[in-house]
């Protein structure tokens, strides 16, 4: 009689890029504005963060997280405004989720090889 | 204290009579500690004999007199016309997202019957304990559900919620509350049976956290906490499931 819902792991990558975005974007704008502000002649430079496979790897954590997150919410509003949405607007969504994830892993790995 | 005067365009539908529902208007008077309520009370009993509304403890126990007050789910009881100063008319509707049944009074029976699928009551661990011995509880059991214990189905949360509005098959705020709080007190044992109704799209997963119910319940139980709470429940079970046999 009850059908259990595929939702949980949706939601759970939702749950994962929320508390990505809520941590890790204030501290990664600091290091942009900070990057921005040293107006090129500092020592740091943010190519350096991806540079290391430790901060690759938190990048991509960061990307594919906040990109999940995104488009789980585009749906939640998307009904929330009356629009029906069906598997195929899922799909879509979580395909351009997939993609964007998989976009800043190649431009990440290519990154790192560069400067091995 | 001076009395003072407010004008009420309340919701009229007599089906016997009425081809739809249509406003009428009344001018009550009324002092500091006046409620909604007694001010309904006042024009049923001088100006309009034949008002429909619903009401019985007159202290926010019995949540019979829930209502829509300016657009907004309120217990008649609870709510002061002194509150509303500030505007010329106070509109009183039947709940939203219920049919209307007769003047203020709505059918609730969709809701009544989505709390009863949640089995709101102690489902015993050993049913052969006599009632007789005790059912022991600490007080830290105790505030593991205590504040969804709260509910008292008036429905305001069903008025609110924009689910149940889109979607009559969501199980709605209340219900999920009282499913939360009968699954986490420690002495009830019907957790699997409730977690198939939390698991389904209609169950917990039907809302998408707006929070207006948590915003207009009249005990300050905070529904969307509960359905939160539940979520996290049923992933947990999600994962759990692929571990199970035969299932």
């Amino acid at each position: 009689m009850s059908t259990r819902s595929n939702e949980p792991p949706f939601w759970g990558l939702f749950g994962f890029g929320g508390m990505v975005i809520a941590f890790a974007f204030p501290a990664l704008l600091i290091c942009m504005i900070i990057a921005g502000l040293s107006d090129g002649h500092s020592t740091f430079h943010i190519t350096e963060i991806m540079s290391h496979w430790w901060g690759a790897a938190a990048l991509f954590l960061i990307i594919f997280g906040a990109a999940f997150h995104g488009v789980h919410r585009i749906l939640y509003s998307l009904h929330d405004l009356k629009f029906h949405t069906t598997l195929v607007h899922k799909i879509i969504l979580y395909g351009l989720a997939v993609c964007i994830s998989l976009a800043a892993l190649a431009a990440l790995v290519y990154n790192y090889i560069q400067h091995l | 204290m001076e009395n003072k005067k407010k004008k009420f365009k309340i919701l009229r539908y007599r089906p016997e009579t009425d081809d739809a529902p249509h406003y009428e208007t009344y001018e009550v008077s009324y002092r500091h500690e006046t409620s909604i309520l007694d001010a309904l009370n006042e024009i049923r009993d001088t100006q309009a004999p034949d008002l429909s509304y619903r009401s019985s403890c007159r202290m926010a126990v019995c949540g019979s007199c829930a209502m829509m007050i300016n657009g907004v789910p309120h217990l008649a009881c609870k709510t002061f016309v002194r509150d509303y100063e500030k505007v010329d008319i106070i509109t009183l509707e039947p709940l939203e997202n219920f049919p209307i049944e007769r003047d203020l009074v709505c059918d609730i029976s969709d809701m009544v019957e989505k709390i009863e699928r949640v089995k709101p009551y102690i489902i015993p661990i050993d049913k052969a304990k006599p009632l007789t011995e005790d059912f022991v509880q600490s007080p830290r059991q105790l505030e593991k559900y205590r504040q969804f214990a709260q509910c008292i189905n008036c429905g305001c949360c069903y008025a609110a919620c924009p689910q149940y509005k889109l979607n009559k098959e969501f199980i709605g705020p209340a219900a999920l509350t009282l499913l939360y709080r009968y699954n986490h007190d420690n002495r009830d044992a019907g957790t699997p049976q409730r977690l198939e109704i939390l698991n389904q799209d209609s169950g917990a997963w039907g809302c998408t956290m707006v929070g207006y119910c948590s915003d207009v319940c009249p005990k300050l139980v905070d529904p969307t906490s509960a359905i939160q709470l539940g979520k996290g429940a049923s992933a947990f079970d999600y994962i759990k499931h692929f571990f199970k046999k035969n299932k």
